[in-house]
């Protein structure tokens, strides 16, 4: 039997003890910086909770003063103590994250204030220095600021960046121009060739929330988009205002390749039915796949009418049960017997025919 | 060189070598998760949920739960969810042929009634027994089916067939939601502009000791008992690291049966949950990806750091090692039935580095773990250790899981910071003691894991919880 001396001596290599010993003392180092980070970051942020809680007061001061200021002009009381807390940049950067957290709840002559104060305290070159940082979350931190702020002054460099290559910057940009002007901000379309996510669309409707527009020529221009996310956006833009001219050009996006536009076609016809839309609807049917189909049945109920019950009623025969029950519920809305004009049929007894039925049947005693 | 000597060099060389890529997987995935989490926070800072929940340009999503002899807390756990700040949604309890009277007590709590709802059996599943709506518009976003027991996947199933939005998200029943859970976890759906997204995980936090009111997660506080606080450092490593960095990939192969969300369409197109396995959340998501690759879609798999789901943590070895049963069963299972995805290049980064990873690191190391203890014992018998160098190499080992663990600790004071300073201490403290009390137990539960995958024994395993209202 042989003894181990060293631990491994192996085909090819050596290691012993003190190799082992020597990563011992590196996790050991390791271990102890990161204790240190930890303790560190509990001190700092505890300090800084500290800082935020004794500067409160005199942010809730400065800022309360100034909702409630009923002068033109916004005066701040200059005492030493704030001169000096307004030299500190995390003070100043405090300040302006509760500016900007108080004046998107607030509108009128209070917010009015607020955008005076944030411009007499020079918060605008803050803004602005961040706007120019080359980091993108800093960068589009400064576009938020300045934009909450109503600081139209930026509104060219601001425009410059809806179409950035960074998501987060083009994104906030993009909110910018819509918080500045409205519907008409969002002129950037005209422009964007990079992709405009579903969640950025969200953000953009929310913003143009009870925002009043007249003018929605831009559509028919954004329809022909070759950036498929403006013409699905601009889909949501006519459904979300009712435009009540556009059904020719929506009809066109039928035709287009993508199966996201059409759907976004098929909702705006739902929602400004019109009798040349359930015709258009109909002829790109039989081509479709299931969720296009289904879709088509759903903004058949809206958009259709009794001439449209022979197609439907054809549909009751798809191999794809789903299909049978959204051509079920569209003949229960199109047809003036309703559910009843189902159990005339011969294949009523017969299930899932049955069950689908006597489903609509308990909707409508409902 | 002897026949002996080549024996044991072979052997301790393989076991060094393991040993090695573990740590240099553990290095890369502390690291790879760092870039990941502050991506995401830089991100979500920029978003108002508070704004955005009330939106009604946000897409449906039908929240699925599962319940099985839950009567105790049944019906705040629904209304936990019933309270969950989003505009479309709908709530679907399946009571899986419960024992108990969950569901007469959901009947009258929330003025129930049995509707005729065509069923469009797309995953066939056991018998359902009824479909059940509230007569109080106020639940209007309620629906309870009551059906056969057939388990959770199968429990799943249902809900997945009667869902009628297009995302699903699959909760345990008994797990408390944050309020803006589902905004959070729908975000990644709609923002990814280049690839579909299949699939979204969200952090499960354990909510043992934390104070818990009509639903609503009031207090945060550490576990008192060892159990579960070890159980928190292993959810912290697991989900902000571990998944995070997988995430970070796209070879995230996990996602928590207790709070997961899901594409609807492709769930559906994959045929549902595996009733077969006991492992059911992971073999969704690993057969969801296998059908996105084999049919050439460019797909993700995201994971966000947030802790927006909690849950209550087995409270005591008994109900741990079941668990842990349970999962070591799972992986076996999900691995075997994906085998051939093990290193074929055809599977991308998930049959190159997720299938291995999970097959060296998470199924064999508990096995590889139990056999090195055990040559250790017969070589210490035979007298062929040497002894500064076996506590060298020992340290060693030890050294590094407890700095995993303190990176873990200084992630989440660095991140979400939920915990009170001296928490922070006794979770340090309780990563040290990790390796002698439990960790061992944890690679003992696995090989019985092992065991009872080979004796072909496919039961779930009671898990007796006391239940999160009772914190106090």
């Amino acid at each position: 039997m042989f003894k181990m001396h060293t631990l491994f001596v192996g085909f090819f290599c050596y290691v012993d003890v003190y190799t082992f010993m020597s990563i011992l003392y590196v996790f050991l180092l390791l271990l102890v910086f990161l204790f240190i980070l930890i303790a560190g970051l509990s001190i700092y942020k505890k300090k800084t909770a500290h800082n935020k809680t004794i500067w409160q007061q005199s942010i809730t001061g400065l800022i309360s003063d100034a909702i409630f200021s009923e002068e033109e002009e916004i005066h701040v009381v200059t005492t030493k103590k704030m001169e000096q807390l307004l030299r500190k940049s995390a003070f100043r950067n405090c300040l302006l994250n509760e500016l900007v957290k108080v004046k998107i709840n607030l509108s009128g002559a209070s917010g009015q204030n607020l955008k005076k104060l944030y411009e007499l305290l020079n918060l605008d070159t803050d803004s602005y220095k961040k706007l120019t940082s080359s980091k993108g979350h800093i960068k589009a931190k400064g576009v938020q600021e300045l934009a909450i702020m109503e600081q139209e002054k930026y509104v060219k460099k601001i425009f410059k960046l809806t179409n950035s290559n960074d998501e987060l910057v083009r994104n906030e940009a993009q909110c910018a121009l819509v918080g500045f002007y409205g519907f008409l901000g969002l002129r950037f379309l005209n422009v964007s060739t990079l992709p405009i996510s579903q969640w950025q669309q969200i953000q953009l409707l929310n913003k143009l929330n009870k925002m009043a527009a007249t003018d929605f020529e831009p559509l028919n221009t954004w329809l022909e988009s070759s950036n498929e996310s403006v013409v699905i956006f601009s889909l949501k833009l006519a459904a979300y205002y009712s435009c009540n001219n556009m059904h020719t050009a929506i009809i066109n996006c039928m035709q287009n390749a993508s199966p996201q536009v059409k759907l976004y076609a098929l909702k705006y016809c739902k929602k400004m039915p019109d009798a040349a839309c359930a015709d258009a609807i109909i002829n790109h049917y039989a081509a479709a796949d299931k969720t296009y189909k289904l879709a088509v049945l759903d903004a058949l109920m809206i958009t259709g009418d009794e001439t449209q019950i022979p197609f439907v009623t054809t549909q009751l025969q798809d191999e794809d049960d789903e299909i049978k029950s959204a051509a079920a519920t569209c003949i229960t809305a199109l047809h003036p017997s309703g559910a009843a004009f189902l159990q005339t049929h011969n294949f009523a007894e017969v299930n899932p025919w049955k069950a689908i039925f006597l489903q609509l049947k308990t909707n409508r005693a409902a | 060189m002897t026949w002996q000597r080549f024996l044991f060099d072979l052997f301790t060389y393989s076991i060094l070598l393991y040993s090695l890529l573990l740590i240099l997987c553990y290095f890369f995935i502390a690291f790879y998760s760092l870039a990941a989490i502050k991506k995401y926070q830089r991100k979500n800072s920029f978003a108002d949920f508070r704004v955005l929940a009330a939106s009604d340009q946000l897409p449906g999503i039908s929240i699925i739960a599962p319940a099985y002899n839950e009567a105790a807390n049944i019906i705040e756990n629904v209304r936990s969810m019933l309270s969950i700040h989003y505009n479309a949604l709908e709530l679907i309890i399946i009571n899986d042929g419960s024992k108990d009277d969950s569901l007469q007590r959901l009947v009258t709590a929330y003025d129930l009634y049995k509707t005729n709802l065509f069923i469009n059996e797309k995953i066939p599943t056991k018998k359902v027994r009824g479909v059940y709506k509230s007569n109080n518009s106020v639940f209007h976003k309620l629906v309870v089916i009551d059906k056969e027991n057939g388990g959770k996947a199968d429990a799943l199933n249902v809900g997945v067939n009667i869902a009628k939005h297009e995302y699903i998200v699959c909760v345990d029943v008994d797990c408390v939601l944050e309020q803006d859970a589902l905004l959070k976890m729908i975000k990644p759906f709609l923002e990814e502009t280049k690839v579909r997204v299949i699939a979204c995980g969200g952090v499960v936090r354990i909510a043992n000791d934390c104070k818990i009111e009509n639903g609503k997660l009031m207090e945060i506080n550490l576990p008192k008992s060892f159990v579960p606080r070890v159980q928190t450092i292993e959810y912290i490593r697991a989900f902000l690291l571990g998944r995070m960095a997988w995430s970070r990939l796209n070879g995230l192969l996990l996602i928590s049966g207790a709070f997961g969300a899901f594409d609807k369409d492709i769930v559906l197109k994959c045929g549902g949950y595996n009733t077969k396995t006991v492992g059911e959340d992971m073999e969704l998501i690993v057969r969801m990806r296998r059908y996105m690759e084999e049919n050439n879609l460019a797909y993700s798999v995201t994971f966000i750091p947030d802790p927006l789901c909690w849950t209550e943590a087995p409270g005591n070895y008994t109900i741990l090692g079941r668990q842990r049963n349970r999962w070591t069963r799972g992986t076996i299972e999900t691995l075997r039935m994906h085998k051939k995805m093990f290193f074929n290049p055809r599977y991308g980064i998930m049959g190159m580095v997720s299938y291995p990873y999970w097959f060296f690191f998470e199924f064999l190391a508990p096995i590889i773990e139990f056999l090195g203890l055990a040559s250790f014992v017969i070589f210490a018998f035979l007298g062929l250790i040497q002894w500064a160098s076996f506590f060298t190499l020992l340290g060693c080992i030890l050294l590094f899981g407890f700095l995993y663990s303190v990176f873990a600790i200084l992630m989440e004071v660095l991140t979400y910071n939920q915990y009170k300073q001296k928490d922070v201490f006794k979770l340090i403290v309780t990563a040290l003691l990790e390796p002698f009390i439990f960790h061992p137990f944890v690679v003992w539960a696995a090989l019985k894991g092992n065991i009872d995958y080979l004796r072909k024994k496919n039961s779930w395993g009671e898990m007796t919880r006391q239940g999160l209202g009772a914190a106090k």
